[in-house]
């Protein structure tokens, strides 16, 4: 079983000599490289489809759809910028679409959460209890426009930079911390059972 | 900072998305407002939902199934260079024979130590006279004598008062006596 490890805080890595030379090799058409290039980036990328679809399975399958368009596109990706912030946009994005065409709550994987129970934890009724505050915090997820979603899994569950964030959804910093602000909002709220009106609503993000 | 601006910057100050500044006021006004501490640990509460999802775990077999996929319809004729050279490969086998011969050598001559070839005892007659007459097998445990490998008959007490000088003894050998 393998594990999801996030960073707190983190800024925009830029792309280091090695990881250039390598993505260099993989426009050069070279499967090694491009190999090695996947397996550096394979768990992130699962993660975030999964924060963002809860569902095995589907996860999965956008992972394996974003690294194939990586490839087919990498003769057309700048070495200068970021490689990892253009491969978990091409994610995300494909994320958002898979949620546009389903609609909210029927993407929840609730046969498939027995295997998140932690093995660190041997208590069988912690173990329970944890695995149904998670299976609860997905069905919240899930009712939350991908656009907050999105941001809410990207920086608080994966631990990215609301920089990092602005190069993957491909918007503004502020708009990021707008985003994000309301998204922690609606959260909370429905965290709380609160009845919100969750509506997928403009970008205001001058104050940010 | 009062408590109308607190509660709109709650949502950021929570994730510890302020600028340090702003954090700082912030966290001034909450240590002396129970009302903003209280929405606070609110926030806290349901934050900790969501960082409890990053102790998912991934089905087994998930990303080696992934990377599976992707190179069968990338690279449908290329197989992934193993990354270890055959010159590796070669020595990594010789270094496991070289081992696995040592063992092997050393247990042999564990096995066969107490019949070695005869030759010891015709090239050292004089030590041998001198140390069997002397201390019988305790002061010689260090060095090898063919002669003294079979089963030696018990020591008299009175024995004991010819044995060598202790300093005679080899070092690390018995001194208890
Ligand atoms: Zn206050």
């Amino acid at each position: 079983m393998m594990r999801s490890v996030a960073v707190e805080g983190r800024t925009v890595k830029m792309p280091d000599a090695g990881e250039v030379a390598l993505i260099r090799k993989v426009q050069l058409g070279d499967p090694d490289a491009f190999r090695e290039l996947m397996d550096k980036y394979q768990r992130r990328t699962y993660w975030i489809a999964f924060h963002m679809l809860n569902n095995y399975d589907t996860a999965r399958e956008i992972s394996q759809e974003a690294f194939i368009r990586v490839f087919r596109n990498i003769a057309r990706f700048d070495v200068k910028k970021n490689f990892y912030t253009w491969l978990y946009q091409i994610c995300v994005n494909l994320c958002i679409d898979r949620m546009r065409k389903v609609s909210h709550g029927k993407t929840v994987d609730i046969d498939g959460l027995g295997g998140l129970a932690d093995p660190g934890r041997k208590d069988p009724a912690d173990q329970e209890e944890r695995a149904e505050t998670r299976r609860r915090v997905h069905q919240l997820l899930d009712r939350l426009p991908p656009k907050y979603k999105a941001v809410l899994t990207l920086r608080d569950i994966n631990g990215f930079s609301c920089e990092e964030i602005s190069e993957i959804v491909g918007c503004t910093n502020a708009t990021v911390r707008w985003r994000l602000h309301r998204a922690r909002r609606l959260f909370r709220a429905l965290w709380e059972g609160k009845g919100v009106e969750v509506a997928d609503d403009a970008d205001v993000s001058d104050s940010f | 900072m009062g408590c109308e601006e607190t509660l709109d910057l709650l949502p950021l100050f929570v994730g510890g998305d302020l600028p340090r500044d702003k954090a700082g006021s912030l966290a001034g006004h909450v240590a002396g407002c129970p009302p903003c501490a209280r929405e606070l640990i609110l926030y806290r509460e349901s934050r900790a939902g969501l960082l409890s999802l990053r102790a998912e775990e991934a089905p087994e077999g998930t990303f080696g199934a992934l990377r599976a996929v992707v190179d069968r319809e990338l690279f449908p004729r290329h197989r992934p260079r193993s990354g270890v050279s055959w010159p590796d490969e070669v020595l990594r086998h010789a270094a496991v024979l070289m081992v696995g011969l040592a063992i092997g050598v050393g247990g042999y001559g564990v096995l066969r130590r107490p019949s070695p070839a005869p030759v010891a005892t015709a090239e050292r007659p004089s030590v041998r006279a001198e140390l069997v007459g002397s201390v019988p097998g305790r002061a010689v445990g260090r060095v090898f004598f063919p002669e003294l490998s079979a089963p030696l008959p018990p020591i008299a007490p009175e024995h004991r008062f010819y044995l060598p000088k202790v300093d005679v003894i080899p070092a690390g050998g018995e001194r208890d006596f």
